[in-house]
Formats: C-alpha cells, structure tokens, sequence
C-alpha cells in the first residue's frame, strides 16, 4: 500500500510545538527522508513519517483561522486521496460550535469530514494558552505566583489616579515562565534566540500528562496512524 | 478558444488522467516517470492526429527515429487491445459556442492492399502507390459537438525515404478531415517544443516571423535576456544569426549563444509563430541557469497573452515554478495572475495519475507543502 498523508492544521507555533511533541510521543516517527521542514514567521512545516507504517504526518502553522481554506487544498486533497486524514486543531476562541462550523465550511470543497479539535479542550471557549497555563508542572507553579505579584503590582500604580499601565497577556505570561527556566544548549537557542520557542519536550517545564491535555492526546491518538 | 479540460485513458505511460481548469500557461509538475510528456503528447495527439507529421513529432522528444516506430507504443503497457481515449472541453467564448472534442484510437491489423493517401496533395501524388511499410494501422474515431455521428479514418505509417519521415493518411482520411470544421473552433495549430530542442530547426519558423514582420517581437523578448541583440538574420542555409551591434563587426550565429538564449529563442519563436494554438513545451527549464527562468517566464506570459496561445509545460524542478511564482509576485505581472495554473501529477496506487492544480494564490502554500519535484 502506498504512503497515507496525515495533516495537523494549527495556528501558530506554538500550537505546532505543542502538537509536534505530543505525536512524537504518541509514534514512533523519523525526519521524512526527502520533505523539507520550514520555520518563518508563524508559518511553520514540519514533515514526518511513521516509522511503522511508512505514513506521513504534515505538521502546519497556518498562521491564523482565516486563513484556512484554499491554500491548503493540495494536502488536504493529498490526504483525501491517499486514505489519510486532515486533522484540525484552532482555538475555540468565544464560541467553540460556530468556531467549529467556520473550519469545517473553509475546507468542505476539499474534505468534508476533517477531524476537528478546539482548543483548550472539554467544548470549551479559549485558546491554546488557557490550556497550556495548565501544563506548568506543579514544581514551578509558585513562578506562577511570582507573575500574580506582578500583575497586582502593576495595577496597583495609578500615575494621576487613574489606571495606566496594560495587564501582561496570557501569551506574555507563559513566555517569561520558559524564559526564567535555566535552558541550556539547542533549548536556550530555541527560546531566546530563535522565535521564543517553548521547549514543549522540556518535561521539567511542561507536563504533558497533565488531565487538561489529555482530550488533545487522544483526539491526535485517535486519528493519527 | 482554450481548452479548458483534458482527460486521457490508456495512452502511453497514462492509464487514467483528467486535468480541469486549464488556464492560457499551464504547468505540470511531478517527479520523473509520472508521465508528463505523455501528457503533452496526448493533448498533442487529440489536435495534431490528423498531421502527417504527428507521429514523428511525438517521437523526436523521445530520441525516437522512424526505425522505431511502433504504433503499439502509444497504448498504455503496450497492450493493443487496449482502446485509447481522449476528451477535451474548450471555454465557452461570446462569439462561439462550448466546444468538445473526443478521439479513441485502436491498433488494427493492415490491409497491405489499401492505398495511402493524403491531406498532402503533392505528396499524395508521389505515393498513391506505396503501401503501408509496418504491418499495423491504427483506427480513429473523432466526435466533436458539431458532428452528428463519429467519423471514423485509419492511420497507416509509411516511409519517405527521402526526408527519412513516416506519414501517410489511409484512404478516407482526407475526407473526413476535410468536413471537420477545425478551423474556427479548434486548436489545431500546435507546436512541440522538445526538453532538447534543435535550433537547426528553426530557420523555417524564423522565416515565418520575419515574412509576418513579426521578427521584432521576437527580438524585444531575446532583449530582455541580452540587451546587446539588435536584430535577427537568416543565412541562406537557415542558419541563425544575431546582429549584436556595432562592437560586434560580424553577426554571430545562434548556436555560439548561450542555452538561455537559445532556448528562449525557440519558445517564443514558436509561440509568436503559432498565434491561437498550442504550444507544448517539455522540461522548459532545461538547460536554463536559474537566472534565465524569470526572464523566460515574462516572456513566455507576455507573448502567449499578445499572441492568444495557450501554454501546456512540463517540468520536474521545484525553481521553474517558484520562479513563475516569482514573477506573478511582481505588481507589474498582476495581470497574469489569472493566466496560469500548476498541476502536481502523482502516480496513485492503482497506476492512475491524479492531478492537483494551484493558482497563482495557491502556489506559495503548494511549494512549501509536498509539492514533490526535483530541488
């Protein structure tokens, strides 16, 4: 039987970190011999192959809901074809259904039963970052602390009585969390020199057992090959 | 007219292809072996079937002389009971109707004792007594949607020993190709620009341009490539010669040019040359230094436009298209964004070749996305 082509649809990268660390935990996986990977920007590509199936898995960073459509019609199709799956995995944002019925419409003429997964998770409203402020291993959970301190602080100064400065964002937050971790090596390269990246395979950083990770974990188990 | 859709079955190395959605320039991508050429060849055939030349002209990309010729070489997995099968839709236009076009083909066995005819009245003259030289014939049906019933001709290879060719219509042929109405609603002037193109050749095309004063087109698209080329000349034995200016005190003939040059100059040639039909071109890019691919591509987009001719293109390097995607990219291009579509052909399990066609927006996203050729 020839090569399946399996897609994983994310929207920036750091939904494609998290989703590539999660696959290659869940399979055993190599480089693809002759499929170049890519990182620019928020646009991301990482190529797979399943070691024991041959398989492959196309990893994407989309760069954003809006922008899934046409684009991807040649790997969407791909897989169609080839008897794999395409895999989508957003934020849920405010409304997870309509969320949901927005993906499923932008790819309709190309697969009309993608498998769709809506972050954080449980059919609930968020996004990827509301899940991974779940992930922080519980060792470090008092840096966590330490940023409530800071936000409190920050609010608390009001130059002419009134409130000035912005609330760090949820983004900003987990991106000081790795940024404080002593990273050595490939991963401090990662971080702070290459995009900020947040070192998911870091498992003193991450828990990626942690239960509100585990509905992604079995939705990629579930249909990966 | 455009064609705007192609199917082909059990032609050559191709059991099953469609390809939808042509545009003016069409590229075909897609790893050796997966039958590009054949593409090219089939939608050839469905036009230039009718050509005493046709077969000859299909077979020169493929380094095949007259002694090779087999017309069981044409069906897929060289089974001759197998029925070839070529469709085409042309795009509706305001002054004509929607178009189609539909040929099959089979290998029959000769009759040695059926005169040879053709559309080619000298010729014709010359050869009313030759018999057919292979012991096949193929059968030909062609339907169009202005036709009542199929018309149905053989074809018989036979050969002229002087120009060392093969030709020759069976008798009937003429006939019925003659009450084809070809003219107005079907691209029957194509031409097939081989990956190893011989610009010995080319003299006669030459010559066609400069008798339609049409040689200074040509010479404004070479410019853009070498801006020293002032004018072309033709000696008397259909060399090719470039008049590169006053520093220059003799011409210079084509073939001490570069590949660039020469290859660009036998695109466009062919393409002013053939003002409303096709032009099939194999591995455009070979033979082109990476540098030259911008150039050929605007002069291939702005001479098809100018000209009315469609493109049909193969390659198996990811550069001729990121440089096409290149060039659309440019705002000056804009207006050929709507002009091209590629197709990435990949060869499935069951030996069919399924196609995948981008836009010029598509394009991007596809190159960084599986687009499997060459690098």
């Amino acid at each position: 039987m020839a090569t399946r082509q399996f897609n994983i649809f994310v929207e920036g990268t750091d939904d494609h970190d998290l989703v590539l660390t999660l696959v290659k935990e869940l399979r055993i996986t190599t480089q693809h011999p002759v499929k170049r990977n890519t990182r620019e920007g928020q646009r991301v590509t990482t190529y797979l192959q399943v070691v024991s199936s041959n398989d492959d898995i196309l990893i994407s960073s989309i760069g954003g809901w809006h922008k899934l459509g046409s684009d991807q019609a040649f790997p969407i199709q791909q897989a169609a074809d080839s008897g794999g799956k395409t895999l989508i995995v957003f934020d849920a944002d405010e409304a997870p259904a309509q969320r949901a019925q927005v993906l499923r419409q932008a790819v309709a003429a190309y697969e009309p039963a993608p498998a769709i997964f809506l972050l954080p998770g449980f059919e609930q409203a968020g996004e990827l970052e509301d899940l991974l402020l779940q992930l922080v291993q519980p060792q470090h959970q008092a840096v966590m602390t330490c940023y409530d301190g800071y936000e409190w602080c920050l609010q608390g100064l009001l130059p002419n009585g009134q409130p000035y400065y912005n609330t760090p964002s949820k983004k900003r937050r987990l991106y000081d969390y790795v940024n404080v971790m002593p990273l050595q090596g490939d991963q401090w390269e990662r971080h702070h020199r290459k995009g900020g990246q947040k070192i998911f395979e870091n498992t003193a950083i991450w828990d990626l057992n942690a239960l509100a990770i585990q509905p992604l974990r079995d939705f990629l188990d579930q249909y990966l090959p | 007219m455009l064609m705007e859709s192609f199917e082909v079955e059990n032609f050559r190395s191709l059991k099953h292809l469609k390809l939808e959605k042509l545009a003016r320039v069409n590229l075909l991508v897609g790893k050796n072996n997966v039958g590009k050429t054949s593409v090219l060849e089939a939608i050839y055939s469905l036009s230039g079937i009718g050509s005493s030349n046709w077969y000859d002209n299909i077979s020169q990309g493929r380094d095949m002389t007259s002694i090779d010729v087999n017309f069981r070489q044409l069906f897929y997995k060289v089974n001759e009971e197998g029925v070839i099968k070529l469709n085409a839709t042309y795009k509706k236009q305001l002054t004509s109707p929607h178009y189609s076009a539909a040929l099959e083909v089979l290998l029959k066995s000769t009759n040695h004792n059926s005169q040879l005819v053709s559309e080619d009245s000298e010729w014709e003259q010359n050869r009313l007594s030759q018999r057919a030289l292979i012991d096949e014939v193929l059968g030909v049906s062609l339907q169009t949607n202005s036709m009542s019933s199929p018309a149905h001709y053989e074809l018989a290879a036979t050969e002229d020993k002087a120009m060392r060719q093969l030709k020759g219509i069976s008798k009937g042929a003429s006939d019925v190709l003659k009450n084809i109405r070809f003219s107005n609603s079907f691209r029957l002037l194509n031409s097939f620009v081989s990956s190893r193109p011989r610009i010995r050749n080319l003299g006669l095309v030459i010559e066609q341009l400069k008798i339609s004063k049409l040689d200074s087109e040509l010479v404004g698209v070479l410019k853009q490539v070498d801006d020293r080329i002032e004018r072309i000349e033709l000696g008397s034995n259909g060399q090719i010669y470039f008049n590169l200016g006053p520093n220059f005190t003799t011409l210079l003939s084509a073939n001490l040019m570069g590949e660039g040059v020469q290859r660009l100059l036998v695109i466009v040639s062919v393409i002013i040359n053939r003002a409303g039909g096709l032009v099939f071109i194999d591995e455009i890019d070979n033979g082109l230094h990476y540098s030259a691919l911008r150039i050929l591509w605007k002069g291939i987009l702005y001479a098809s436009h100018m000209h009315d001719v469609q493109i049909i293109a193969t390659t198996h390097s990811a550069e001729a298209l990121r440089h096409l995607t290149w060039v659309l990219d440019d705002e000056e291009n804009a207006s050929y964004r709507d002009d091209v579509a590629a197709y990435t052909l990949i060869r499935a399990d069951d030996d069919t070749v399924r196609s995948y066609r981008h836009d010029y927006g598509q394009l991007e996203y596809a190159l960084e996305h599986g687009i499997e050729v060459r690098n």
